[in-house]
C-alpha cells in the first residue's frame, strides 16, 4: 500500500507547484501596479479569509464554483470537453427566476422548489444538445458548447432588456425574486443560505459515485482510452448524455443558488465567468471532489481578496480575471514541470543505486 | 582489418563493413537492465542470426546498431574504428538499415517516394525533383536486384510481402550494406518466406546480414552463425563450423527458454475427448462488410461456430480479418447479411450489448483496445467485469470492492501476473503480463460463451505461449467457444478444431477435421488465393 501513497503524494505535487506560481503571478502584477507585493499579499489573504464575514463571502462565492466544477469533473473525467458551462448557468438563471417570479403567488415553498427544479432542468436540458449533436452526428462537443454560450448570454441579455425588464428600476436586470422563491438564509447576518449546504453533501456523494460505482469506473476507463472503452462494453453514447445531464444539472443548481439565494435578480454578467473558471479548477483540483472544494474555496478567497485590495488601493479589478485566465496555464506547466522532476529525480536515484 | 586507415564514411559504404559490437550495455530509464555485456560482431557476406525469446534483448541489440537507441555503455567499432551513432541516419551513413518487422513505410504514397523520402538529394533536385527519373532508376535497380516492383503503386495496396520488398530495396538502393531483418517471416506466408530466404542467400555476396527471431526452423534455411540471448546476455554462440556440423533446433530452444522445453512440438492437446460439436452458438450468414474507405473487405462470408470448439481463420493480415472481427463485434456495420449469437439475432445490436450477451475479444492492438494504461491494473480488470457481469453492483449500484479486489488477487496469483502491486498503473506491465491479464479477464467472466482472439500469443515468450495455450484449452472444456485469428500458422495449427481460410474476403477453405496433418504447401496455396 505504500506504493499507492506515493502516488497519491504525486498527484497533490502539481496543485502545490501551481498555487505557487499562482501567488507569484499574483506578486508580480501588484508589482507591475506599484504595490508593495509582500503587504498586498497579506491584505489580500485578509480580505479573503481573515474574518467570520471575509471567510463566509469566500464560502458564498466558492458554492457556485464548487457545484459547476463537481458536475464538470464528471465529463472532463469521461473525456468529454464540456465548455459550456457558462451558458448553460444563464439559461438556468433566466429559467428560475422566471418561474420564481411568475409563480409568485403560491404559497412559500412551492415557488421556490419549483424554480429550483427547473433551473436545473434549464442547465441540463441545455448541456444536452452538445451532447446529442455529439452521439447522433458526432459533432464536436467543444465547438458546440463554446458557441451555445453565446447563444445563451445573449437570449438572455434580450430578455432582461425587453420581456423581463424590471419596470421600477428600468436596468438591464429582471424584477427582484419574491419573497417566497427566496432561498432562506442559515444565519440572519451571514449571506450563506440553505441551499449552499447542498454544495457541501455534494462531495462524498461524487466521491463514492467515482470512486466506488461502475458508472465513475467506466468514466475514467474512457477518460484514459475511449477506443478500449468500446471493447469492454462500456456504452459511450449513454455516458455522454449521462456526464453532459450532470454537468449541466448541477450548474444549473449553482444558477439557482446565485439567482435565488445571493442576487436576487438576473442582471448582466450574473455569472461572474464562474463557467469558465471552474474548467480550470476541476484541472487544479486534480479531477477529485476534495481537490475541488479546496481549490474553489481559495480561489473565490482570492478573487473576493483581490477585488477589495484592488478597490482599496485603486488598481484596476480586473486583476482576478486576469488570474483566472492565466490559470489553465499555470497548471499545464505545474504538470509538466513536475513530470519533468520526478523524471530526473528517479533517473538519479537508480544512478546512485548502481 | 586495418586499424590504421584514416576513417571516412564514404569509403565504409564502398566497401564491405566488419561490425564489432563491444561490452554493450543498456540500462532503460525505467531500471530495466536490457542488455549487459554483450558482445557481437558481424563479418562480411554472412548472416548472423540472433536467436532468443521476447524480451530477451534482440530488438534493444539492434536498435543500438541501428543507431536508434544509444547504449549505456560499451562501443561499437566498424572496420576496427570506433564510431557512435546519434540517430538512424548517422547509421545509414555508415551504411546500416534495418527492415522492421511492421514495415516502416507511409502507407498512403507511392513506393518511389518512400524511397525519395530517405534518399540523399543535391540542392538541385531538393527545389525541383524529377521523379520519373528516379522511378525509372529504382525498377531497372529492383529487377537487377531480383526483385521486380512497380515504382508508383501505392505503398497501402501492396500485402506484407511486396512491402517487406519494398523495405528491402530501399535499404539497398541507398547503398546499405548491413541489413538488419527483425522478425521477417513474422507477416509472411511460407511460400513468401522461402522466396526471402532465396532472395537472402543470392545478397549475402555484397551485404552482411543480421537475422532477428524467435523461430527456429528459420536457423538452418540460412544461418552462417548463430547468438543466442536469454535475458540481457549472450548464452551460447555458434562459429559456421558448429552450424556446419548441424544443430539440434532442441538445443537451440533449450538455450533460448533456459530450462527444458516440454515437448513443444507435441499436439498439446493431446488425447482430449474428440467432442461431436453439433450444438452451433454463433452463425455468420452471408456477411458484406466494408472499410473505413468504403471498398468492400468482407465479400459474403458464412461460417458457423459450435460451443467448446476452437476455430482458427488463417490468412495473410489485410485480407478481411479486421473487418470480419470487427462486424462480428458490432463497431462496424454490415451492408449485407445477418449474425446469429446464442440464437438471437444480433445483427442489429450495439458493441457492448453483445459483449453484454457473452461475446469477448482479445485485441491484437493490446494497449489501444485492451487496457487504459494509465489506470491501475485492478481498476482496468473491474471495468470490464461490472459492464459486463450485474453480480458486482449491490442493490443501489455501489461496487463492492473488497469482493472485487480478492477476485483480482487470486486471478494475478493464478495467471502468474508479475506485479507487485495491483494497484499500480497498467503501463508497467510486459507484454507477456499485459495479455495474460486480458486473458484472465476474459475467461473469468461466466457470461462468456464465445472469445475472438486477435494474435493470441504475438511477441511472447514459450512459457507464457504454454500457459496461455494450456488456458484456452481448458476453458474449451468448459463450453467457451474461440475464434483465433493469427499469422502463426503453427499456433492455428496447434490449437483449432477446426481451421478456416481467408483470402481476399472470403474463405477459400474450411478444413473441418485432422488440423494436424494439413499440408502446408496446399494451405499456404489457399491463403495465397492461388487455389479456391
Amino acid at each position: 500500500m505504500r506504493s499507492e501513497a506515493i502516488v497519491k503524494f504525486i498527484k497533490i505535487l502539481p496543485i502545490i507547484f501551481g498555487f505557487s506560481l499562482l501567488l507569484l503571478l499574483i506578486m508580480v502584477l501588484f508589482l507591475l501596479s506599484g504595490l508593495n507585493p509582500i503587504t498586498s499579499c497579506q491584505l489580500l489573504f485578509y480580505y479573503g479569509f481573515g474574518t467570520t464575514t471575509y471567510l463566509s463571502e469566500a464560502f458564498l462565492r466558492s458554492i457556485p464554483i464548487l457545484f459547476i466544477s463537481l458536475g464538470l469533473m464528471f465529463p472532463f473525467m469521461a473525456g468529454i470537453w464540456n465548455i459550456g458551462a457558462e451558458g448553460q448557468f444563464y439559461v438556468a438563471a433566466i429559467v428560475s427566476a422566471a418561474i420564481a417570479i411568475y409563480s409568485a403567488w403560491m404559497p412559500f415553498p412551492i415557488p421556490l422548489i419549483l424554480s429550483i427544479i427547473g433551473g436545473c432542468l434549464g442547465g441540463a436540458v441545455y448541456a444536452l444538445i452538445p451532447a446529442y449533436l455529439r452521439v447522433t452526428r458526432n459533432v464536436n462537443e467543444i465547438f458546440t458548447s463554446l458557441m451555445l454560450n453565446y447563444i445563451a448570454i445573449y437570449s438572455v441579455s434580450y430578455l432582461i432588456l425587453g420581456p423581463l425588464r424590471n419596470p421600477t428600476t428600468n436596468f438591464a436586470e429582471t424584477p427582484p425574486i419574491p419573497g417566497s422563491a427566496i432561498i432562506p438564509r442559515i444565519f440572519p447576518n451571514l449571506r450563506l443560505n440553505f441551499l449552499s449546504i447542498l454544495a457541501f453533501i455534494l462531495i462524498p456523494i461524487t466521491l463514492i459515485i467515482i470512486n466506488n460505482t461502475s458508472f465513475g469506473l467506466s468514466l475514467k476507463f474512457m477518460g484514459q482510452n475511449p477506443i478500449a472503452a468500446e471493447f469492454i462494453a462500456i456504452d459511450k453514447k449513454r455516458i455522454i448524455i449521462t456526464t453532459m445531464f450532470i454537468s449541466g444539472f448541477l450548474t444549473g443548481l449553482a444558477a439557482a443558488h446565485e439567482v435565488l439565494g445571493v442576487v436576487h435578480a438576473v442582471r448582466q454578467g450574473i455569472s461572474s465567468n464562474y463557467g469558465y473558471i471552474s474548467i480550470g479548477i476541476v484541472y487544479f483540483g486534480g479531477m477529485n471532489p476534495i481537490g475541488i472544494f479546496l481549490i474553489s474555496l481559495l480561489a473565490a478567497g482570492i478573487i473576493n481578496g483581490t477585488r477589495l485590495v484592488s478597490f482599496f488601493t485603486g488598481i484596476p479589478i480586473g486583476l482576478s480575471d486576469m488570474l483566472f485566465g492565466a490559470l489553465p496555464l499555470l497548471i499545464f506547466i505545474s504538470n509538466k514541470a513536475v513530470e519533468k522532476i520526478l523524471n530526473s529525480i528517479l533517473i538519479h536515484r537508480k544512478r546512485w543505486m548502481e | 582489418m586495418n586499424t590504421n586507415s584514416i576513417f571516412s564514411p564514404d569509403m565504409s559504404v564502398s566497401s564491405l563493413l566488419f561490425i564489432e559490437m563491444r561490452d554493450i550495455t543498456k540500462i532503460y530509464p525505467n531500471g530495466v537492465y536490457a542488455l549487459v555485456d554483450v558482445n557481437f560482431d558481424l563479418k562480411p557476406c554472412e548472416v548472423h542470426c540472433l536467436l532468443g525469446e521476447n524480451g530477451a534483448g534482440k530488438s534493444t541489440l539492434m536498435k543500438i546498431l541501428a543507431g536508434v537507441l544509444k547504449p549505456t555503455k560499451g562501443e561499437i567499432l566498424i572496420n576496427g574504428v570506433p564510431a557512435e551513432f546519434d540517430s538512424p541516419l548517422d547509421a545509414q551513413k555508415y551504411g546500416i538499415g534495418m527492415v522492421h518487422q511492421l514495415f516502416n513505410l507511409i502507407d498512403d504514397v507511392s513506393v518511389i517516394d518512400n524511397v525519395l523520402l530517405l534518399t540523399p538529394l543535391s540542392k538541385r533536385e531538393k527545389l525541383w525533383l524529377i521523379k520519373d527519373k528516379f522511378a525509372l532508376d529504382f525498377r531497372k535497380f529492383a529487377e537487377e536486384m531480383g526483385l521486380p516492383i512497380d515504382p508508383f503503386i501505392k505503398v497501402r495496396f501492396l500485402p506484407a510481402g511486396l512491402k517487406q520488398r519494398v523495405e528491402i530495396l530501399r535499404l539497398l538502393y541507398l547503398g546499405t550494406k548491413v541489413l538488419i531483418f527483425d522478425e521477417p517471416t513474422s507477416m509472411l506466408t511460407p511460400l513468401e518466406s522461402k522466396e526471402l530466404f532465396k532472395f537472402i542467400r543470392n545478397v549475402k555476396s555484397q551485404s552482411s546480414i543480421v537475422w532477428v527471431t524467435h523461430r527456429l526452423n528459420e536457423v538452418n534455411e540460412i544461418c552462417d552463425r548463430i547468438t543466442i540471448l536469454r535475458g540481457g546476455k549472450v548464452v551460447k554462440y555458434y562459429t559456421e563450423e558448429d552450424i556446419r556440423n548441424g544443430v539440434e533446433l532442441a538445443e537451440l530452444a533449450y538455450y533460448m527458454v533456459g530450462d527444458a522445453v516440454v515437448s513443444y512440438s507435441d499436439k498439446i492437446k493431446g488425447d482430449a475427448l474428440q467432442n461431436t460439436f453439433d450444438k452451433p452458438i454463433l452463425k455468420i450468414d452471408n456477411v458484406v462488410v466494408k472499410d473505413d474507405y468504403n471498398n468492400i473487405k468482407v465479400k459474403g462470408i458464412n461460417l458457423t461456430l459450435y460451443k467448446g470448439e476452437i476455430l482458427g481463420i488463417a490468412g495473410v493480415s489485410g485480407n478481411g480479418q479486421k473487418e470480419l472481427v470487427e462486424a462480428i463485434l458490432g463497431c462496424r456495420s454490415l451492408e449485407k447479411g445477418s449474425i446469429i449469437f446464442n440464437g438471437i439475432d444480433i445483427t442489429l445490436k450495439s458493441i457492448s450489448e453483445r459483449l453484454k450477451m457473452g461475446l469477448a475479444y482479445i485485441p491484437a492492438d493490446r494497449l489501444e483496445r485492451g487496457v487504459a494504461d494509465g489506470i491501475s491494473i485492478a481498476e482496468n480488470i473491474y471495468a470490464y467485469w461490472v459492464n459486463t457481469i450485474n453480480r458486482f453492483n449491490n442493490s443501489i449500484g455501489i461496487l463492492n470492492k473488497k469482493c472485487l479486489y480478492d477476485k483480482v488477487i487470486n486471478l494475478i496469483k493464478e495467471y502468474n501476473i508479475k506485479t507487485i502491486d495491483p494497484s499500480l498503473p497498467v503501463r508497467i506491465l510486459s507484454g507477456g503480463n499485459l495479455q495474460k491479464l486480458l486473458i484472465a479477464r476474459v475467461l473469468q467472466n461466466p457470461c462468456v460463451k464465445v472469445v475472438i482472439a486477435e494474435e493470441l500469443t504475438a511477441g511472447l515468450d514459450i512459457k507464457t505461449m504454454q500457459f496461455i495455450h494450456r488456458k484456452i484449452i481448458e476453458s474449451c472444456k468448459q463450453g467457451i467457444s474461440f475464434i483465433l485469428i493469427s499469422s502463426e500458422l503453427d499456433e492455428l495449427l496447434k490449437l483449432s478444431d477446426r481451421l478456416a481460410v481467408i483470402y481476399d474476403g472470403k474463405i477459400t477453405k474450411i478444413y473441418n477435421n485432422n488440423v494436424d496433418n494439413i499440408d502446408l504447401m496446399e494451405l499456404s496455396e489457399y491463403m495465397m488465393g492461388i487455389k479456391y
